[in-house]
């Protein structure tokens, strides 16, 4: 590391708004990228007749292996209370933090439900009667009387469907949606997927912008200014209604984009912006006497730009790249929303905001949506905003 | 500027001219409908004879007739030709889905939009602009890092999701203000104060949304420009031959802090007009963006094409405004 970005380091270390939420987005990021091991049905390891099975990183273990009548994979939640019934055999699992794939759907167990109905409507049924009995009774207080039971019947009764409100003993620490998939497990899975399409395309959408900026910068002439016409007409394109035609028009043909297809459209469209940065940079670094002398001891065009010019203006690569993450996972998830991002079957952001709207009646999926969101995106825009300063210092002068 | 929205509106007339189920194609589906129907109208029950004559084939003049009605013909150059012929005239063709023309559909939503833009643009500047010079003026006081947080947190949020947010509770479990809509069903019956309040009502949750982004990114805008500014010499200089501070702030540094907001002005323009389909989507307003992306999900590509090729216009026109608005405040920059 140069002395010049040891100091930039040093600067953004000692931001302390921004080291911990660079701590924090990196926990986070981990987290996700290891959600198989935090978030899944599978069990993590399985103890059966003194053998050690890990399920999670295998492929389907027949259910036949620990004892189980099916052919299919067992289902772990299961194998462990009959673990637990017979504790004298010795046979034990250990299942992941919240035991629930994004795809995994919770059944709700209906019994004990129904006996605690059938107890409530009991106990108010025998008052009511009492009270019709007794001649004397206020008819007002019957009538309050059946308002309450229904109330509480009612309330139990939900209990029987999804979405269930999030619940310390279910370990839907987020509740579910309405098709039963733990929210908690989708926020994680739907978060890897949106920081790996991000840097993906923050990755390729630089190696675009270093080869083509600088090209243009150093070249100048007729390709500067070819590219700088064919940037213009991209940049002015309205980005996201183009990319739904584009979506729209690949899905009536029978085709739903997948993440690399989108990737792909993003890329097309959006590589203009770092693109632009880097001519202009290169453009100024040109000018230098550094680069005169280069080429004046004989260097070649090829090393004047990788050697000298490019170290240069690489550091203007770190200063955009949180915010063209952040600008991507927005991208993403809009389009999730509208129906035009991943095919339906990945997990995403996008698509439970939609959840969230569509069931106002359970806000703990929009909240839990929202607030995940508002958090990564203030964490990456902290850092970003870190960088920044670090970069490039001001001074700022005060005036009483 | 025009070749921009040329190679726009050729690349997009080529996608939706390569697209199965256009006018045409739903037509053939509208009459196998109908034959069919018929067909078991007058026998009964559905049968393979039946099928055998629902083939939905249209006849040559049917088919004639309709690819003049939608300005098809099998020449595709031609046609984009004529349609930006008609679209320069200010005809936009006719909606498949409405029956109408699209630029009365498109004008009779642009109030909506606009009425939403006016209004948060408003809002924006109004607030915006003081609050970032106050933050400027008290860089790194309690209230200014307080104030940061709030809006850096603003700045975090997506428009559409904290929509989505305040729906859900202000509207569906709270049940303060109306879910979604321009205005009620029975906004037509009620008296002039009667109609202010319901706009107003319903204006409420979608405004927020409108404000909410470009609330954060304009007061930062303002605030870090006013600071670049303040620890410029010229201030400096203008202080120590004795302007007041007051005087030194307001006239020489915020003049010149408006520059940026001046090349912003453009793109206000063409949000405030063309508005934020989602916005309009979570709160099923009926505007301008909203009209484009439901044209696109029942494939009515003169719709589609119309609302891009006014949006390419916005564009293009805000940028023009930019320009004119840097130009006014910027003694700097001419017009030759």
């Amino acid at each position: 590391m140069n002395p010049i970005n040891q100091q930039r380091w040093q600067r953004f270390s000692k931001n302390k708004m921004a080291m911990l939420s660079l701590k924090i987005f990196l926990a986070l990021t981990i987290i996700s990228l290891l959600s198989e091991v935090f978030f899944n049905d599978k069990a993590l390891v399985v103890y059966y007749k003194g053998e050690m099975h890990f399920p999670f990183i295998q492929n389907a273990i027949p259910a036949k292996t620990f004892g189980l009548e099916n052919e299919s994979e067992a289902n772990y939640l299961e194998l462990q209370k009959t673990f637990r019934k017979k504790p004298e055999d010795g046979n034990w699992l250990m299942m992941p933090f919240i035991p629930y794939h994004y795809r995994s759907i919770t059944k709700i167990d209906t019994e004990p439900i129904d006996l605690q109905l059938k107890k409530t409507e009991d106990f108010y049924s025998k008052q009511i009667k009492e009270l019709q009995i007794d001649p004397n009774a206020n008819k007002e207080k019957i009538y309050q009387l059946k308002l309450t039971r229904n109330q509480a019947l009612g309330k139990l009764d939900s209990q029987k469907y999804h979405p269930l409100p999030p619940s310390l003993a279910r370990k839907h620490f987020l509740g579910t949606d309405s098709t039963g998939r733990d929210i908690l497990a989708q926020l994680s899975y739907g978060y890897r997927i949106a920081i790996a399409f991000a840097i993906i395309l923050l990755i390729i959408n630089y190696i675009i912008g270093i080869a083509i900026g600088c090209a243009m910068g150093y070249l100048g002439s007729w390709y500067d200014l070819l590219m700088q016409r064919v940037i213009e007409v991209l940049s002015n394109i309205p980005f996201l209604y183009i990319i739904i035609i584009i979506a729209a028009i690949l899905r009536s043909h029978g085709f739903t984009m997948g993440f690399w297809a989108l990737v792909g459209i993003y890329v097309s469209l959006g590589w203009m912006g770092m693109t632009w940065y880097m001519r202009t940079a290169t453009l100024k670094e040109k000018s230098r006497e550094y680069v005169l002398a280069a080429r004046a001891a004989g260097a070649s065009d090829t090393r004047i730009v990788f050697k000298h010019i490019l170290p240069n203006v690489v550091s203007l690569l770190v200063t955009f790249a949180p915010f063209s993450i952040s600008g991507s996972i927005i991208g993403l998830t809009s389009l999730d929303f509208l129906g035009y991002g991943l095919p339906k079957d990945y997990p995403s952001w996008g698509s439970l905001i939609k959840l969230g709207t569509d069931n106002i009646q359970a806000p703990w999926i929009i909240t839990s949506i929202v607030c995940a969101m508002v958090l990564v995106l203030f964490l990456i825009n902290a850092v970003g905003e870190g960088i920044r300063q670090a970069f490039d210092p001001k001074k700022i002068s005060h005036f009483e | 500027m025009i070749p921009t929205f040329l190679v726009i509106t050729i690349l997009v007339y080529f996608l939706c001219r390569t697209v199965p189920g256009g006018p045409i194609e739903r037509e053939k589906e509208r009459m196998m409908m109908a034959q069919l129907e018929e067909g078991a109208q007058s026998s009964g029950s559905y049968n393979d004879e039946l099928d055998k004559f629902a083939t939905g084939e249209l006849s040559d003049e049917d088919k004639a007739e309709l690819m003049a009605q939608y300005n098809i013909s099998d020449n595709a150059w031609a046609d984009y030709f004529a349609w930006l012929g008609r679209t320069l005239s200010g005809d936009l063709g006719v909606s498949a889905t409405y029956n109408e023309p699209v630029s009365k559909l498109v004008i009779n939503r642009m109030p909506i939009s606009i009425f939403y833009g006016v209004i948060s643009m408003f809002f924006i500047y109004g607030i915006c602009v003081p609050l970032g010079v106050l933050k400027a003026l008290k860089n790194e006081s309690l209230s200014d890092n307080i104030s940061s947080f709030f809006v850096f947190v603003a700045y975090a949020i997506p428009g559409y999701a904290f929509g989505a947010i305040l729906l859900v509770y202000f509207a569906g479990q709270w049940q303060l203000f109306p879910l979604g809509n321009f205005v009620s069903d029975h906004y037509d019956s009620l008296g002039f104060w009667g109609k202010i309040y319901d706009l107003l009502h319903h204006a409420v949750l979608p405004m927020s949304c409108y404000l909410i982004g470009s609330f954060a990114f304009m007061t930062m805008l303002v605030k870090n420009t006013m600071l670049d500014n303040l620890s410029y010499d010229y201030i400096r200089t203008a202080l120590a031959k004795g302007v007041p501070y007051r005087k030194a702030v307001f006239k020489h540094a915020l003049d010149n802090s408006l520059i940026p907001l001046a090349t912003h002005f453009g793109n206000s323009i063409s949000i405030i007009i063309g508005g934020s389909f989602l916005i309009e989507t979570v709160f099923n307003i009926e505007g301008f963006g909203l009209l484009g992306f439901n044209s696109l999900e029942s494939r009515d590509y003169e719709v589609v094409m119309g609302v891009l090729a006014i949006s390419c216009i916005l564009q293009m026109v805000g940028n023009l405004l930019s320009d004119i608005c840097v130009a006014y405040i910027d003694p700097r920059v001419k017009f030759d």
